[in-house]
């Protein structure tokens, strides 16, 4: 009904004119600011720069670069090993203490709110603190341990094979208010009678989670499965300042490659590449996660 | 519900035995309901002191000395109190500046942000035009992409604008996420079109609708993403570190870090400049942590589901 031959009717034209106009503000922007340095990154990995200014075609070479850098495999298999822990453990947390705050009511409040303070806390501030807590000798927690016996307390930061397992913990503690929030609200939208049909028919306990509670925030857990997913690929500035990326590079990551390449040596061919290799690696996480969606998710018909 | 049926039984000389089961069955479940309640209780109460442990270690951390932090046994209050951390830290880094820059830029992003959002979520929800779908598909496939990504060509786009080292282009770079569309416009699909179809029988233009109607309604998603962004905006470090090398120009964020760089052995003085970092924000959610907490759920929780 919008057009009658070639002409627009009066009030086409005019949602034309109207809706252009209230998206230019923001697509001026995100095409200056965000959709073209995506597509000029995307140019950039297949060139190498002599200088800041003369750059040169060479292909594929930087991704074959990638292949052999030990560095590059160091920091992926760090990120994999990060994110695929980190967000189980975050998710499956959350998830519990959501159950448990949505069963206390109004009370459960206190504790959403006071489980939720580490998300609004700048990271800087947070891993400063953690960094001194894990201190081998006079930090919080292995002082803690001491008093409770424990002699052979772990390094934490100070060790290759504990350093990127204590970022991990900063993060789930960091992370996990923010998801429970996120669950809780789809937990707060399964309709109660759906609960007391449940218990007519004798569902309780585990029956009743699985049959009732998870499959209708399984939305939300879906949501919050993906954005912390993302997120995890990100993580910077915990890494830069609890470690460093030490000890002896246990702790490097991807965007930190991406950040010593690009900014420090100003190697921007490379770091375009590096780059694109954490775009992929993120959308194919994200696809596969798609791909999954339908086996587990279920969207309640009632929209 | 089997009151009267159990007592028809009583009556009628059937079984007080049943009656017992039943008490005994109510008061079984009864104590299952009180040791559940009691473990939710002590589970979470166990979770929030470790979630707040940290921060009063900062707190107590920040109070100590040098020396007091060497010393391997745990005291919780110190003797004496070493307030000289903070007129250290104070003295060293210019924290109202750096408050000042933050919470500077953090305002003009919201303002950008929200505004920009909820012009392009109106017309992207409720307006029709070509290459309406493929803009969206556009946004939808940039909320992919991590900022780490686009990181380095954005610092060379910066340079060449010559806005390195500015305000505005950590402002810029910030203000027009596509997360804001996307999270406004879902909420905006929610409402109701007849009530804009409404209005335009009553003669109001598009521009009228948007102000007097869409506007108000969607103001949980508004306030929503305002908070978060505020949030983000706030506690951003890589941004400003990369673009912000004046020292008047940094936020608390990079301000810490150079204390902490500078200071990497006094633990004392690094906790007393996190709690400083942490002190705006920690009043705030003290405050008010309710409202921001259902601020940000109320815009969220409408756009998770479908």
């Amino acid at each position: 009904m919008q057009r009658s031959g070639k002409q627009l009717s009066a009030r086409a034209r005019k949602q034309r004119i109207v809706g252009y106009a209230f998206i230019i503000p923001n697509l001026v922007g995100f095409v200056l600011f965000n959709a073209y340095p995506t597509v000029y990154g995307l140019v950039l990995s297949f060139m190498r720069n002599k200088t800041l200014r003369e750059y040169t075609f060479v292909g594929l070479e930087n991704f074959q670069q990638m292949l052999t850098d030990k560095y590059i495999s160091i920091a992926l298999k760090n990120n994999l090993a990060y994110s695929f822990t980190t967000v189980p453990a975050t998710i499956l947390l959350a998830l519990l203490c959501s159950v448990l705050v949505y069963n206390l009511g109004r009370k459960g409040g206190f504790f959403r709110n006071a489980l939720f303070l580490p998300h609004i806390t700048a990271s800087i501030a947070v891993a400063t603190v953690w960094k001194t807590m894990f201190l081998p000798d006079k930090g919080l927690i292995n002082v803690i341990l001491h008093q409770f016996g424990i002699s052979n307390t772990p390094r934490w930061l100070i060790s290759t094979k504990t350093a990127l397992f204590s970022i991990g913990i900063v993060s789930v503690w960091q992370k996990l208010g923010y998801t429970m929030l996120f669950i809780l609200v789809g937990l707060q939208g399964v309709p109660k009678e759906l609960y007391e049909v449940g218990d007519l028919e004798g569902a309780t306990g585990w029956k009743r989670f699985r049959f009732i509670t998870f499959p209708l925030i399984s939305p939300s857990l879906f949501f919050v499965l993906i954005t912390n997913m993302i997120d995890s690929f990100k993580v910077y500035d915990l890494i830069l300042q609890m470690t460093e990326g030490g000890p002896a590079n246990s702790t490097i990551v991807l965007v930190y490659r991406i950040y010593q390449e690009g900014i420090l040596r100003l190697n921007t061919g490379y770091s375009s590449a590096i780059a694109m290799l954490l775009l992929g690696l993120v959308l194919i996480v994200t696809a596969i996660q798609f791909v999954f969606e339908r086996k587990w998710v279920y969207y309640s018909d009632a929209a | 519900m089997l009151q009267p049926y159990s007592s028809f039984l009583r009556e009628s000389g059937c079984i007080t035995v049943m009656q017992r089961d039943m008490d005994a069955a109510a008061r079984k479940t009864k104590h299952r309901r009180v040791a559940s309640l009691i473990c939710t209780y002590i589970f979470l109460v166990i979770l929030t002191i470790l979630t707040v442990l940290p921060f009063l270690w900062m707190l107590s951390g920040s109070l100590q000395s040098e020396r007091d932090l060497f010393r391997a046994n745990l005291k919780w209050i110190p003797n004496p109190l070493h307030w000289e951390n903070y007129t250290r830290v104070v003295t060293e880094i210019p924290f109202a500046r750096y408050f000042y820059n933050t919470l500077k830029i953090s305002l003009i992003v919201v303002l950008l942000q929200v505004l920009t959002s909820a012009m392009m979520g109106y017309s992207l929800a409720k307006l029709e035009y070509p290459g309406r779908k493929i803009i969206l598909l556009i946004y939808l496939s940039a909320m992919m992409i991590p900022f780490q990504v686009i990181m380095v060509p954005q610092f060379l786009l910066v340079k060449d604008l010559g806005l390195v080292n500015t305000h505005i282009a950590v402002i810029l770079l910030h203000a027009f996420s596509p997360f804001g569309v996307f999270l406004v416009r879902q909420f905006f699909m929610n409402l109701p079109s007849d009530l804009l179809e409404a209005a335009e029988i009553d003669g109001a233009g598009y521009i009228k609708q948007f102000v007097y109607i869409v506007l108000p309604l969607g103001l949980p998603a508004l306030s929503s993403l305002a908070i978060r962004t505020f949030i983000f905006t706030m506690n951003d470090f890589l941004m400003p570190f990369l673009y912000l090398n004046d020292k008047a120009l940094r936020t608390i964020p990079v301000g810490l870090r150079s204390l902490t760089t500078e200071y990497h052995s006094n633990y004392g003085l690094q906790l007393a400049g996190s709690t400083l970092a942490l002190l705006p924000v920690l009043i705030v959610y003290a405050l008010g942590s309710n409202q921001i907490i259902n601020g940000i759920s109320m815009g969220g929780g409408g756009s998770i589901k479908g």
